[in-house]
């Protein structure tokens, strides 16, 4: 019996070491076992492209979409942000995201500071960098000043408590973290599809700093805005001179290049046969396919015809085919028939916005040949609101009259398996940022400088249109900055650009309050389009939206309630109520 | 088992008391010494019986003397040597221990029932206690309890309600999924506190393990409801329950007990859905009600539903008459969905056990089986069980024992993969056949409206099995009289391992001649199969000591070591468009490992505890425990324990003398202890955990890449466990020779670290970690009463249990926005309280909407009061500001009933007995939701008018004629239904109940008959009806022991029950 005593006091004696109730974590990584190779930054790194927009951005309301400007509304609810009645809300997940992000950017770049051999993350290391200042660019627009947190934070931290930094600091912190990214990052051709290269960073760059220079710029701060948009004209010329990039723009397409570039996918979904790997023009984005990624947005369907409604004030913008606008060129048809303004303009717009009389296909109406024979146009697309398109084309009966098509597919595609890719930032953005930190860096462009920028975005696919330059600015008493902004709202359209830019320019208090209105309904359309059941207004132009109204204080998004009531420092934005 | 705990106590200061008649022979019979017959000796015979004249089989007879025992025979016969004027003292289980003097060569010897309990001994974690000297909240349950009861899914079920301070509940009535859940005394945190399950001296997972046991091998659950639980110590904060199994009760002979039952089951309450006819009219006038005319599609469509029914129209012969595109037909026909689903089962249970053994071995060895078919009439739907278990105990030598326990347990049980598409409310559509006309699954238009018996029927199969081995070996050492070591390695392994399948099926028109579309469809089908595995090892080893000092002082001294260690491992894996014929996971799709788990954890634990009583009359106890835990960092990982509790025996007192006669014992006792609580701590606290993620949803070089994200959460280095402070006061009586007898206890709970979720701002970038800052407390009263008695040849029961309990979150660390529904994050109210507006009547007039709309339509938050009509609800602005909106939710009580409550009634005449037994609560509020908070949609009439609800609100609802009508005037806008059925006192119902829980008529045939067959020593026959009555306020046809949240698959009726069955002892 003592051996048996002797086992029991051994059993617990030898158990007793605590070591027994030291265990490490199987099933999830641990700080103890993560951070010790470069695959482990690599997959955190990974993460951070989850961040970027996709295909949200063309017809969902955000906080860039076109929704929120005075460009496209929805058809079934009017936009708070777009119509100036907005309120200061209880949480705000883009503010509780925005840190979240770069807590993540944080915890990357503190791990790597102990990294034995630097160079193998060096290509992590530029993307924390890059979607730090990203996710910061994206809280300043918003927000204007916000607290900077350089390094992982505990709750003891003291900007628990602390003061919003200035928007300065924070927009002088991302250019630093930009040129950083930039410097660590590989080059676009030497990184994998969908990463994002040092290009990249440049040409994300050369947006931060347009945006922040016309910020300070039209806010009586010209110093500060030439400084940053001669950044931004660096930025933009180091990609444009990297030659890494070319508008898409293949002959076989012709004037329906720019479409298609939208809705190139592997399988036949173009007329000319073209894949994705054609396209040289997007530098950075976010990559779909059917199989593998599906966007999973009803894509096609709520953008064609369907859901959003654009404005008239958009599509008088389309220059004529002369390179004036309407109210200038002879060549300008009027109103007085469905289809007359529509003639003698801007190759885009047909392909950008749905011309009445014409037909349209959809993933689940698809092209057959490109033929438009009857058998192609049987099978057409019958348009929710125009019951009668399959005979006639499209006939618009509802809404502002003016819808969009702009990546909307025409090959047969389950609905959400579209899979085309989204330009986070592609070469016409930059060329466009270019010609516009240029002019607003010099007061004036050289028609050299718009020569390699906006002339080629402008003349992608209207080869014949007179290219803009400093004569045929004087020639025709045109403005030189109105037509660089004209140039950009057009090619940019539906990606996300409008309501910043009209921020920064300071013009939303102009153009925001205008009605927004349809179609002229005169002429053909009343016999076309019986019972409009909307005001119109003295130009006969249909009322869809009146009384927005856009104050000072909206140039910027109120701070949540938690997040004042959590920091009392924070302070609200100017003209929002506190708490 | 009692064998074993009569050997323990009788290490214990309470030898000092005779045995008791519960404390079986076999101790004494073999602690007899070998001895020579002494001349003056001769051979003494006689005969046991019991109070009823009956001979007693097994009862012990042992020489007080010559400690020589004999046990009697099958005719309660015995023979032994003693001399004369020797004292023989005869004992039987549940009988008074008698002793009698030789007085001449033959003796009959009648027992007496023993009523009282006083001589019970009851496990208390590492060792038992007497339970006259008990001095914590322990309650004891029985075999008795658990023992004729019909099919069990759980042995909890028995017990429901009759436990003072015990709450049970159940989730559903689906065979296997029931999920009994029980709590002592209600909630003590916001986090969970499960009840510590310990079976046999080994920790099991959960309450809902215990369904694998079989109800007959269990001879007690024990219930350590206060400071006694701190001898378990940081697990312990929900109380602990101790469960013993039976083991063999003598030496020499075999017995064989044989136990069968077959139960009916029928529908009990359930909700009821609407008529073709019902439906249809209630389409009309939601639609005339909506502005709707004659030319309305519903309309139009519900009319035609009335004209034709049980008729069809196929659109391929006749022009769709409403135009509602993209259908084949039109069906009208009046299923009552509710009756195809559901129907009569049945389920059986059979329990076979043999027992006996030597003086060296005693064993018993038994198995289980219980089959529990669904009241679900489609598809494959039940739960079957099968337990062995063995039980030994080995006498090694004079001062060794080894008591082991092995037990295997097994759980088969399917159910239909679809099943929770099949009975979700969306699914039971009006006007739909069951079938094609040939038999065929039905389905209608392109939006795929599927039947939902066919989602059953042929959508594959979910097998679960599980399969678990428990060992338990307790050495036992007699290092001296009064000292023992015990030592006990337990182990316990579990299996489950899940194969769904999903299949598509091929749904048809109704002519049948047509195949519409797949649901699901075939690249959708698939196959998942996942296997976890749980291994929980335990080592412990104490002392026990116990010593009688100048006769008044008794002293117990127990102490200890334990290490708990348990594993844990998951993975499934998921392959998608199969071959529906094969049963191993396959297909030519997607193959994915949807999750996979691997954890560990440990505990280490040194306990101890001491216990004093001065002449039984001043009792004190004392225990401790220090536990350290594998969740924590190693700084502040260990905790301490401790509790004390004591009792004074008033009946003992001198000064009591004078009420010997009626007063048989009154005991007070009064505690405290603080247990612990871990549950809301995650495993490795203090370690920063990253989440990886094989494919994430990003795609980069043509592939979808990995991803890694934090957890989720920054870390705390400075957490600690939630300490419960638990105070006790109870007080036991008995009365006329404890023919009543019963207990009184209230108790009160505080705790001022509980674990609380703390904002900061969310410049962090993470949540925070919780924080030890939130407070809790918790109060109630319990007790229970019973009468035993006798008048003529009738004995007879009459008892009753009493719980009542409430609490307080005290500091949340502030309360949360103010939602209505049910909360558990506001201050200064319980847990799971409901809130809501305060209903004041229904619009009357058009003076009243008039005045209701211009008042609140502006400036209200609850929802668009713009749009009300005539007959829609009222709710009152209690804070008197002008507006409808969150500020004006009052607390309409809780979720949790308050009150719980039982008795009972028998009697027994000449081997017959009836026992009935009623089962309550009271003080519930029931808001029926469904999974995500919202309204359960049943209850809504005409939520949507394609969809059936139940039928309950037909004849009910206001019009100008009835302005009386309860429920508003039926539409199908979901804004006014949104408004008039949000969570308020018009919507909630009250969730009080009184229930016959249980009725037994049985019969036992007389010993003196069944003795003549030589082989069956006992038989009883009986039947048995549970839930066969109730009084219930739940208007929604639900029953009301239902959980408050109906999600899909839980919609299953709830049932009654009828059994007949026997037990027959060989």
């Amino acid at each position: 019996m003592k051996r048996f005593f002797k086992y029991i006091a051994v059993a617990i004696l030898s158990s007793g070491i605590s070591s027994c109730l030291d265990f490490d974590p199987k099933e999830q990584l641990a700080d103890g076992n993560l951070w010790g190779k470069p695959g482990d930054f690599e997959a955190a790194a990974n993460l951070f492209y989850e961040w970027t927009p996709g295909f949200g951005l063309a017809f969902n309301d955000y906080i860039h979409s076109d929704q929120r400007s005075d460009l496209i509304i929805d058809k079934s609810a009017k936009n708070v942000y777009s119509n100036g009645t907005n309120t200061v809300p209880a949480s705000d997940g883009d503010y509780t995201n925005g840190y979240k992000h770069i807590y993540r950017c944080n915890l990357l770049l503190k791990h790597s500071e102990n990294y034995s051999n630097p160079d193998e993350i060096r290509q992590s290391v530029g993307e924390a960098y890059f979607f730090r200042a990203w996710s910061y660019f994206q809280l300043v627009q918003k927000y204007g000043d916000v607290i900077i947190v350089k390094t992982p934070i505990d709750v003891n931290d003291p900007a628990m408590n602390a003061k919003r930094d200035s928007r300065s600091d924070v927009v002088d912190f991302i250019v630093d973290d930009l040129n950083r990214a930039a410097e660590y990052l590989k080059p676009t051709s030497e990184v994998a599809e969908g990463r994002v290269g040092s290009e990249g960073a440049q040409a994300f760059l050369s947006r931060v700093a347009l945006y922040e220079g016309t910020w300070q710029k039209f806010r009586g701060n010209e110093s500060r805005g030439v400084e940053l948009c001669g950044i931004a004209a660096d930025a933009a010329r180091s990609v444009i001179d990297s030659r890494q990039f070319e508008l898409f723009a293949p002959e076989a397409l012709g004037d329906s290049a720019q479409k298609y570039m939208f809705i190139l996918e592997d399988v036949k979904c173009n007329p000319a046969g073209l894949t994705k790997s054609s396209n040289r023009e997007y530098i950075f984005k976010r990559c779909y396919d059917q199989t593998l990624n599906p966007n999973g947005k009803n894509l096609t369907k709520a953008i064609l015809c369907n859901a959003q409604l654009v404005s008239a004030k958009f599509a008088n913008m389309y220059l004529c085919s002369d390179g004036l606008p309407i109210e200038k060129s002879p060549n300008f048809k009027g109103y007085e028939t469905i289809k007359s303004e529509w003639e003698n303009r801007d190759n885009r717009m047909r392909y950008t916005l749905c011309r009445p009389g014409d037909f349209f296909w959809s993933n689940n109406n698809p092209r057959i040949d490109w033929s438009g024979s009857k058998e192609e146009i049987a099978v057409s697309q019958t348009v929710s609101v125009n019951p009668a398109a399959i005979s006639t084309g499209l006939i618009p009966n509802g809404g502002t009259g003016y819808y969009p098509q702009k990546m909307a597919t025409e090959r047969q595609v389950e609905d959400r398996y579209e899979s085309y890719d989204w330009p986070i930032i592609r070469y016409a953005e930059v060329l466009l940022n270019y010609a516009e930190a240029v002019f607003e860096r010099d007061g004036a462009i050289s028609d050299r400088d718009l020569d390699i920028s906006l002339n080629l975005t402008r003349q992608r696919v209207n080869k014949k249109m007179p290219k803009l330059s400093n004569s045929f600015v004087t020639a025709n008493g045109l403005s030189m900055r109105e037509e660089i902004r004209r140039e950009r709202t057009i090619e940019l359209f539906q990606e996300g650009f409008r309501i910043d830019d009209l921020k920064r320019w300071k013009t939303a208090e102009v153009e925001m309050p205008m009605d927004f209105l349809g179609i002229r309904w005169i002429g053909e359309w009343r016999s076309k389009w019986g019972n409009m059941s909307l005001p119109v207004n003295a130009t006969g132009n249909i009322i869809y939206e009146s009384g927005r109204k856009w104050e000072e204080k909206n140039y910027l998004y109120p701070l949540p309630v938690d997040e004042l009531q959590l920091n009392p420092n924070l302070g609200q934005n100017p003209g929002w109520a506190g708490i | 088992m009692k064998h074993r705990l009569s050997k323990w106590a009788s290490q214990m200061p309470i030898l000092l008391f005779p045995l008791g008649a519960a404390l079986c022979v076999p101790a004494v019979v073999t602690a007899a010494p070998a001895s020579a017959v002494q001349d003056k000796s001769e051979v003494v015979s006689g005969e046991v019986l019991d109070a009823s004249g009956e001979p007693l089989i097994g009862a012990s007879v042992l020489v007080k003397e010559t400690k020589q025992g004999v046990v009697t025979d099958l005719d309660g016969k015995f023979r032994i040597t003693a001399s004369k004027g020797s004292t023989l003292v005869v004992s039987y289980i549940g009988c008074k221990t008698k002793e009698v003097r030789v007085t001449g060569p033959s003796l009959v010897i009648t027992l007496d029932d023993d009523n009282s309990v006083l001589g019970e001994v009851v496990v208390v974690g590492y060792g038992t206690q007497k339970k006259e000297t008990l001095t914590g909240a322990v309650t004891v349950v029985g075999e008795k309890s658990l023992a004729n009861k019909g099919t069990l899914s759980s042995p909890v079920q028995a017990l429901q309600g009759q436990v003072p301070g015990v709450v049970i509940t159940r989730g559903s009535s689906a065979p296997g999924d029931e999920s009994w859940n029980m709590s002592l005394r209600g909630a003590v945190s916001k986090n969970s506190t499960p009840p510590l399950v310990i079976i046999d001296g080994v920790e099991y997972e959960s309450v809902n393990e215990l369904r694998l046991l079989n109800p007959s091998d269990i001879e007690s659950i024990n219930f350590l409801k206060d400071a006694a639980a701190s001898i378990y110590g940081s697990k312990a904060a929900g109380g602990v329950v101790l469960v013993t199994t039976k083991n063999a009760k003598e030496a020499g002979r075999v017995k064989v007990e044989y136990s069968g039952s077959y139960t009916f089951k029928n529908i009990g309450l359930s909700a009821e859905l609407m008529s073709l006819d019902q439906w249809a009219d209630a389409v009309v006038a939601a639609r005339t009600n909506d502005g709707y005319g004659s030319d309305d599609t519903w309309i139009k469509y519900a009319k035609m539903a009335k004209q034709y029914r049980n008729k069809y129209i196929d659109l391929r012969h006749s022009v769709d008459p409403i135009g509602l595109g993209d259908i084949d037909d039109l069906v009208f026909f009046d299923t009552d969905w509710q009756d195809i689903m559901w129907g009569n089962s049945w389920s059986t249970q059979h329990e076979l056990s043999v027992s006996g053994g030597t003086e060296k071995n005693l064993y018993r060895l038994s198995g289980g089986y219980m089959y529990d078919d669904s009241n679900l009439k489609w598809g494959n739907n039940h739960n079957q069980r099968v337990n062995f278990r063995l039980n030994n105990t080995f006498k090694l030598s004079d001062k060794l024992t080894l008591q082991s326990v092995i037990g295997y347990n097994r759980q088969d049980q399917v159910a239909p993969t679809q099943i929770g598409s099949a009975l979700n409310t969306n699914s039971q559509q009006p006007g739909f056949p069951a079938s094609t006309i040939d038999g065929k699954p039905y389905g209608w238009g392109g939006s795929k409206w599927a039947t939902p018996n066919w989602l059953c029927e042929l959508g594959g199969d979910n097998w679960l099995k599980v399969s678990a081995i428990n060992i338990s070996e307790t050495l036992r050492y007699e290092i001296i009289p009064g000292l023992t070591a015990n030592a006990v390695v337990g182990y316990n392994t579990s299996s489950a391992t899940r194969d769904v399948k999903s299949e598509a099926i091929d749904f048809y028109n109704y002519a049948g001649d047509k195949k519409l579309w797949q649901k699901p469809t075939q690249s959708d089908s698939y196959y998942e199969s996942s296997f976890g595995n749980t291994d929980f090892y335990s080592l412990q080893g104490y002392l026990n000591w116990s010593h009688t000092f100048k006769k008044d002082h008794s002293l117990a001294l127990m102490g200890g070591w334990q290490y708990n260690y348990k594993t844990y491992k998951y993975a499934k894996t998921k392959v998608k468009d199969i071959q529906s014929s094969m049963d191993i996971p396959n297909g030519s799709g997607e193959v994915t490992i949807p999750e996979a788990h691997n954890w560990e954890e440990a505990i280490m634990s040194y306990y101890g505890r001491l216990n004093y009583g001065f002449q039984s009359k001043y009792l004190i106890e004392g225990q401790f425990r220090y536990d350290g835990s594998s969740k924590f960092q190693a700084d502040n990982r260990w905790a301490f324990f401790w509790g004390v509790s004591a009792g004074w025996r008033i009946d003992q007192e001198k000064f009591m003398e004078g009420t010997r006669n009626w007063l048989s014992n009154l005991k007070l006792r009064a505690s405290y202890g603080n247990v612990g609580n871990q549950s809301g701590i995650d495993r490795y606290s203090g370690q920063m955990l990253y989440k990886f993620t094989q494919t994430g949803k990003v795609m980069i070089g043509g592939q979808m890449v990995s991803t890694i994200d934090t957890n989720g959460k920054l870390i705390s280095l400075d957490r600690s466990w939630e300490r419960v402070h638990n105070y006790n006061v109870g007080l036991d009586f008995g009365l006329f020779d404890n023919k009543l007898s019963g207990t009184v206890e209230t108790f009160w709970k505080k705790t001022n670290n509980m674990l609380i979720d703390v904002t900061y701002p969310h410049i962090l970038g993470d949540a925070a970690p919780t924080a030890n800052l939130g407070k809790f407390k918790a109060w109630g009263y319990e007790g229970s009463v019973s009468w035993n008695d006798k008048i003529g040849d009738v004995s007879y029961h009459i008892g009753g249990t009493f719980t009542y309990v409430d609490n307080e979150l005290v500091d949340n660390g502030g309360s949360g926005a103010l939602k209505n529904g049910v909360r558990s994050d506001r201050e200064g109210y319980p847990l799971n309280s409901v809130f809501g507006l305060r209903y004041c009547g229904k619009i009357q007039t058009e003076e009243q909407l008039r005045r209701y709309k211009e008042r609140y339509a502006s400036n209200s938050s609850v929802g668009n009061i713009g749009l009300l009509r005539l007959g829609d609800n009222m709710f009152q602005d209690v804070n008197d500001d002008g507006k409808l909106d969150a500020n004006d939710y009052v607390y309409l009580g809780t979720d949790d009933p308050k009150i719980q409550f039982s008795f009972n009634l028998g009697a027994e005449w000449k081997g017959f007995d009836v026992n009935f037994i009623f089962q309550g609560a009271a003080k519930r509020t029931v808001w029926r939701t469904d999974g995500n908070n919202n309204p359960d949609i049943w209850r809504i009439p005409q939520r949507a008018v394609y969809m059936n609800q139940s039928n309950h609100w037909i004849g009910d609802v206001w019009s100008l004629d009835n302005p009386g009508g309860n429920y508003p005037s039926l539409t199908n806008q979901s804004d006014i239904n949104t408004y008039n059925y949000q969570c308020s006192s018009w919507s909630v119902e009250d969730g009080s109940y009184l229930r016959l829980k249980n009725v037994t008529v049985g019969y036992t045939l007389p010993k003196s008959l069944i003795a003549k067959t030589k082989v069956i020593s006992n038989l009883r026959i009986y039947a048995t009806g549970t839930d066969l009555w109730e009084i219930s306020h739940i208007k929604d046809g639900w029953d009301p022991e239902a959980a408050r949240t109906i999600t899909a698959a839980r919609r299953y009726p709830f049932l009654r029950t009828w059994t007949i069955g026997a037990n027959i002892t060989f």
